[in-house]
């Protein structure tokens, strides 16, 4: 048997195991979506709260997540006039 | 007072037992120091960034900043695992025997939780307060520090406040351990109380800086009153009749939980039968 076919069954048989215990199985998935869904429950708080920090809001690429734990991460953007330039550049590349 | 004896005994052996574990408390005092400075530093981020929301906030940034050291210090008290001497217990079949015992069940449980709950609180409270209430003054940085309480009468209502609290986290407890000796796993349960418990109680962030729309709501649910209720006790953000109100309700979530928990533990219901097929 080759690795990949092993790994594979080292996969269904860890899922069959938890669905050994169906109820916690459904209580697993729902807790690890709530725990990624309560940094963006908390970045959006923060920031209803105090709007723009420095100029930073909430606007699509602004706010970095880390799935892991509850911390919240911030980053700006790229200059947008350096996004302008890359665009250009790959255009030219395409020509 | 022969008959508290057994819970007495329960309450105090589990403490002394989880006493032991020094290394265990140091490293989670740790953890806390990074996640307290963590929580301090975006705090600041948005206060010190946006003063003109930062003067109309709820509460303010040296209260902000007390209360991420106290959830750091009291994180023992966070409803957000069961037992796991009853999830061991559900795994080897040992709580069948619990079951025998000639003691009232729930209450053995709760005390059991409740000593716990308590060994893992005193040390790490204890460290946290020298740490942040004490050397972070002593070396110049006051302003980030753990701050005393705000009056001599808001530190014994917090004293109060945070007795009850200890009381509700261990009647959730409770109701976790239930659904653990129910689905006989305590992985599933445990990994959903997380994100509730870090939300709901205040400790990812301050239940007052929520949006003003959504207070009231935050206040009046159970979880508020495991955290956010002592600790805007103790800086005087809830005074007079509204800390009595939050101390009503950690009266009524706790005795609505107690209730609640007996009935599904109370032979012939649901999970008792599964705990007694656990004994085959």
């Amino acid at each position: 048997m080759n690795a990949l076919a092993l790994l594979g069954r080292y996969f269904a048989a860890s899922m069959r195991s938890q669905m050994q215990y169906p109820a916690s199985a459904i209580m697993l998935t729902l807790g690890q979506l709530g725990s990624t869904a309560i940094e963006i429950v908390s970045i959006w708080a923060l920031f209803d709260r105090f709007g723009a920090v420095k100029g930073l809001g909430v606007r699509r690429g602004d706010v970095l997540l880390r799935p892991d734990r509850h911390q919240l991460f911030l980053r700006r953007l790229p200059d947008p006039r350096l996004r302008r330039v890359r665009q250009r550049l790959r255009a030219h590349r395409r020509l | 007072v022969d008959a508290l004896r057994p819970y007495a005994a329960a309450f105090s052996s589990r403490f002394l037992l989880m006493m032991q574990y020094r290394a265990a408390a140091l490293a989670g005092f740790f953890t806390q120091c990074w996640f307290g400075a963590v929580h301090v530093m975006v705090l600041a981020a948005f206060y010190l960034g946006a003063p003109d929301a930062a003067a109309a906030s709820p509460i303010t940034l040296s209260q902000a900043v007390t209360y991420t050291w106290l959830a750091q210090g009291l994180l023992a008290v966070m409803p957000w695992v069961g037992d796991p001497e009853i999830a061991d217990g559900v795994r080897t079949g040992a709580i069948s025997y619990d079951r025998l015992r000639p003691v009232d069940p729930y209450a053995l449980w709760y005390v059991r939780a409740a000593g716990w709950m308590t060994a893992r609180l005193v040390p790490r409270v204890a460290l946290m307060i020298l740490a942040a209430g004490i050397i972070l003054p002593l070396i110049g940085q006051g302003q980030w520090a753990w701050q005393p309480p705000a009056s001599l009468p808001a530190a014994l209502l917090f004293a109060l406040s945070e007795t009850l609290a200890i009381a509700l986290a261990c009647s959730i407890i409770m109701l976790i351990n239930i659904v653990v000796v129910a689905t006989l796993n305590a992985r599933g349960v445990n990994i959903l109380m997380q994100p509730l418990v870090i939300v709901f109680t205040g400790n990812l962030l301050p239940l007052a800086l929520y949006p003003d729309a959504v207070r009231i709501a935050l206040f009046v649910q159970p979880f508020a009153g495991t955290l956010d209720i002592p600790n805007r006790i103790y800086f005087g953000n809830l005074t007079g009749q509204m800390a009595w109100a939050g101390i009503g309700l950690q009266v009524f979530w706790t005795l609505l939980f107690v209730v609640l928990g007996r009935f599904w533990l109370c032979p012939g219901h649901g999970p008792a039968r599964s705990a007694g097929r656990l004994g085959r």
